[in-house]
């Protein structure tokens, strides 16, 4: 039998590190439960049922975009989702004998002990170097008619809809996009969950690479790799005049060969002080992305692993070690490229977990914290839901709406109103300028 | 003859008349790969060269007979706790089955019109859901519809689970009307409202699949729907709304833009309204005046494949047939059978041409074993391979990319991987 001579990719050491990491190769695995979890709203741009021209029925009309002005114009945003439902009372911990006796085998169980944070309240110990940086919390963020499923929560999130009543059919990330910039190769980038429904936008270009290292073909040195780079650059030649259909199949090949630009621009063997795990590697690329003149200026970055029904104990450690001092580290490397003053890192997270414990979890709750790193006024922003007043299925009650923490980031960060990119008639209510420094 | 798909450079539409070609000419063959593209999921080598001998209209004729549901294996057996992956395992088989016809294409489409996905409903209800749509694929609308309103996926999915009469859900009647029957500018808000009150008193048992009416839960008193004021029920619903002239529309806009790639002028749109509606809406004759329209010839490559559609064409096409089903490579594809992203069902837009695209199906052909396709012994030239790959029609821009590859490129395994890999990242395989 004839075997392929194709030539083998000469950095296969890193192929199999990555392949590992679960982001390599084709077999990786999931980050979270389901990276493209099903969503019941959505886009409708391939239904133009009323002739040309996108109208999304339900949202606030995408009116010319807003360019923000002055210092706000070039403002970058990383957005981590914390995908399975983060247990927000490991991650801002308040210093409560209720939550002792509703968590006994969860709280001081091992040798984590929170670290000291605000008056009142600690922070998970792999939080310090987020704290040592200048670290805000948004307290109990979520919704006045909270959902058990992911699904159902997730979706909320990415639109922007905390009721889940609006019906919009992009998402917050995407609406965003479409407002900063609709003219950029690229405005919204999401690394590792493929597209996400949270970067649906109207106008502006948004993708998703299921695989932070998916153009490595591009970037082979050995002569049939360059010979296949050769080819596709010849088949996205868009310059004839085409039909519609092919000369946007020939501008997909010509954006591909674009991504392949991009990330082979990155160094990322070099050590630039990044955790060796798979969000250290992403918020890695994030940073040379951003710092790349690419036009992104949307960085969203899901993170898996956070439905801890059970041994919660020991996984969420791992994970909180992780997010901080990845996040931390993306923090040092913005600083480095000169880039910290113009970008904020956000988390989010479908909804927080339940006060009282299974045993060795937690199970699906409702509000949670946020962390919000970069130019902000360090602390605790809102107020910590009440851990003696819970709801009838014993959860947390929000004190703050998806929406707010939304209008915040629009309309302090980037400029744009929140009326913009939520839907009508949702709470706005917008504390930005208690959270910026700039 | 001229060669169809000739491209010429001032951008015209192109081709002659795809319906007359001589057979066994290349003309003729590609007419075939068109009509194979659009209503299967192929075609696989050698398909095409074996009907080359007959003239298209016979083909047609056949394509649009050959109206079988093969799949069998439907009963609901107990199933392991990766039900969801064994379901959609069981689909993706019969989507990649190279007999899949006109049957299955419209399977697919229904799955994307009559949306639901598994994630939020489970695999029980899902089957409960597929098993109705193999039923009604080429059936009655009207049917459908009414299957559809009282199916408990669809139910679950949309909130019409538990919606009660004194406060109903408004989900399920405003995407009934706005993707599934009217369409938008077709119905007001107080429709919504008073579909939302007829659809009530309905709950869904996950374990059994059950779907049970409640009297008591459902709003019994008259309300206006449409401009007629009466009591409703689920079926009266689904009864108006098939009656609107706008629904035969709606849905002839959208499967024609499933087939063709584009929407249907005014004047087809008329005209295959007026067909559905003159057949009451059964689903074979629309299908049938959409295949046989001018649109439908007039129009190659205007549509883009679908990542589940240009997964199986391009497997086969490298001799992979046996490719493992892995449900992590086709949800990175953008395309998990039963998952689509959102109400609206799967989009027909050029996001399946977009740069993720190209990247994914790149990267993904360069990781498939080469050895299969290396032991047919295939000549490592152009024509060979496009052949091997179904096309008979290739634009300049797409021709000069491969001559120039084979002209880089000289050992023959080498060469025949590059033409292969390039051909199949071309416009022309992208396109259907």
């Amino acid at each position: 039998m004839t075997t392929s001579s194709k030539p083998t990719p000469s950095s296969l050491t890193r192929r199999q590190i990555l392949t590992m990491m679960g982001i390599g190769g084709g077999t990786a695995a999931a980050a979270g439960y389901g990276l493209l979890s099903p969503r019941k709203q959505g886009d409708l741009s391939s239904f133009p049922a009323q002739g040309p021209g996108i109208s999304n029925p339900r949202v606030a009309s995408v009116a010319e975009p807003i360019i923000a002005s002055g210092d706000v114009g070039n403002r970058l945003l990383v957005v981590i989702e914390l995908r399975g439902g983060n247990d927000g009372l490991a991650t801002v911990i308040p210093d409560s004998g209720r939550l002792r006796d509703l968590r006994p085998n969860l709280v001081g169980a091992n040798d984590t002990q929170p670290v000291p944070f605000v008056e009142g309240t600690g922070l998970h110990p792999g939080l310090a170097p987020l704290r040592d940086r200048g670290l805000a919390v948004i307290e109990g963020i979520g919704t006045s008619n909270p959902d058990g499923s992911h699904f159902e929560m997730e979706t909320r999130w990415w639109e922007g809809d905390g009721s889940g009543q609006a019906g919009l059919r992009t998402g917050f990330l995407g609406r965003l996009c479409d407002h900063l910039d609709v003219e950029a190769p690229i405005t919204g980038l999401s690394l590792g969950a493929g597209d996400t429904p949270f970067l649906l936008a109207e106008r502006a270009t948004t993708v998703g690479l299921p695989d932070p290292w998916a153009g490595w073909f591009l970037n082979e040195p050995d002569p049939w790799y360059q010979n296949l780079r050769r080819g596709l650059e010849r088949l996205g030649d868009n310059t004839t005049g085409e039909p519609a259909r092919f000369a946007a199949a020939r501008a997909g090949i010509e954006n591909t060969l674009a991504f392949g630009e991009v990330l082979g621009s990155l160094d990322d063997e070099e050590d630039r002080g990044f955790p060796e795990t798979q969000l250290g590697y992403q918020l890695q690329l994030a940073g040379g992305l951003l710092d790349s003149d690419f036009g992104v200026r949307i960085l969203h970055v899901p993170f898996g692993g956070f439905d801890t029904h059970d041994g919660q104990m020991y996984s969420h450690d791992d994970l909180m070690t992780d997010l901080g001092s990845s996040m931390a580290a993306l923090q040092d490397d913005l600083a480095t490229r000169g880039l910290a003053e113009r970008t904020l890192i956000m988390t989010t997270s479908e909804f927080g977990r339940r006060p009282e414990e299974n045993g060795s979890g937690t199970d699906h709750g409702t509000a949670g914290p946020a962390l919000v790193c970069g130019p902000v006024v360090p602390g605790v922003h809102g107020d910590a839901p009440d851990l003696s007043g819970l709801d009838a299925d014993g959860n947390l009650i929000a004190t703050t709406m998806v929406e707010e923490y939304y209008a915040t980031i629009a309309e302090g960060w980037l400029g744009i109103p929140a009326a913009s990119v939520l839907a009508k008639g949702a709470p706005q209510a917008s504390f930005s300028a208690d959270l910026f420094t700039t | 003859m001229k060669m169809v798909f000739t491209i010429d450079s001032r951008g015209d539409s192109y081709g002659p008349a795809m319906y007359d070609t001589q057979p066994n000419t290349p003309a003729h063959r590609e007419a075939i790969a068109h009509l194979l593209r659009r209503i299967g999921f192929g075609p696989r080598p050698g398909r095409v060269d074996s009907m080359a001998h007959r003239p298209l209209p016979e083909l047609v004729d056949d394509a649009l007979a050959d109206t079988e549901d093969r799949a069998t294996g439907l009963e609901w057996a107990d199933v392991s706790e990766d039900a969801e992956d064994e379901v959609i395992a069981w689909w993706f088989a019969r989507l990649k089955d190279p007999r899949a016809g006109l049957h299955e294409r419209m399977v697919w489409y229904w799955h994307g019109h009559f949306t639901t996905a598994i994630g939020n409903v489970g695999a029980r209800l899902m089957w409960e859901q597929h098993r109705k749509i193999r039923e009604h694929a080429l059936g009655n609308f009207r049917t459908l519809t009414h299957a559809m309103l009282q199916d408990g996926a669809m139910l679950v999915y949309l909130d019409g689970d538990g919606s009660r009469g004194e406060q109903p859900n408004e989900n399920f009647a405003r995407e009934l009307m706005e993707l599934f029957t009217l369409g938008i500018g077709n119905y007001s808000e107080d429709d919504v409202k008073a579909a939302a009150r007829a659809l009530s008193g309905y709950w869904v048992d996950w374990e059994t699949a059950a779907v049970t009416f409640e009297p008591e839960e459902h709003y019994d008193r008259p309300i206006s729907f449409l401009g007629n004021r009466s009591r409703f029920s689920a079926a009266d619903i689904a009864d108006a709304l098939c009656d609107e002239p706008a629904c035969g529309r709606h849905v002839a806009r959208r499967l024609h833009r499933h087939l063709v790639g584009v929407d249907p002028t005014d004047d087809h749109l008329d005209d295959l309204a007026r067909v559905f509606r003159e057949a009451d809406l059964e689903i074979l004759p629309l299908v049938d005046a959409i295949v046989r329209g001018d649109s439908f010839w007039d129009n190659p490559r205007c549509r883009p494949r679908q990542p589940i559609e240009w997964l199986i064409a391009a497997t086969s096409a490298l001799g992979a047939d046996d490719l493992e089903f892995d449900p992590w490579e086709l949800e990175i594809s953008g395309q998990l059978p039963f998952s689509p992203p959102n109400v609206a069902g799967w989009p027909e837009d050029d996001r399946w041409v977009g740069g993720s695209q190209v990247l994914g199906r790149i990267g993904r052909v360069l990781q498939l074993s080469w050895e299969e396709l290396i032991d047919t012994n295939i000549e490592p030239t152009v024509e060979a391979v496009l052949e091997r790959c179904s096309i008979w029609g290739v634009s300049d821009v797409t021709r000069a990319a491969l001559d120039g590859a084979a002209r880089d490129q000289s050992e023959y395994e080498e060469r025949l991987e590059l033409l292969f890999a390039l051909t199949l990242a071309s416009p022309e395989f992208a396109l259907a």
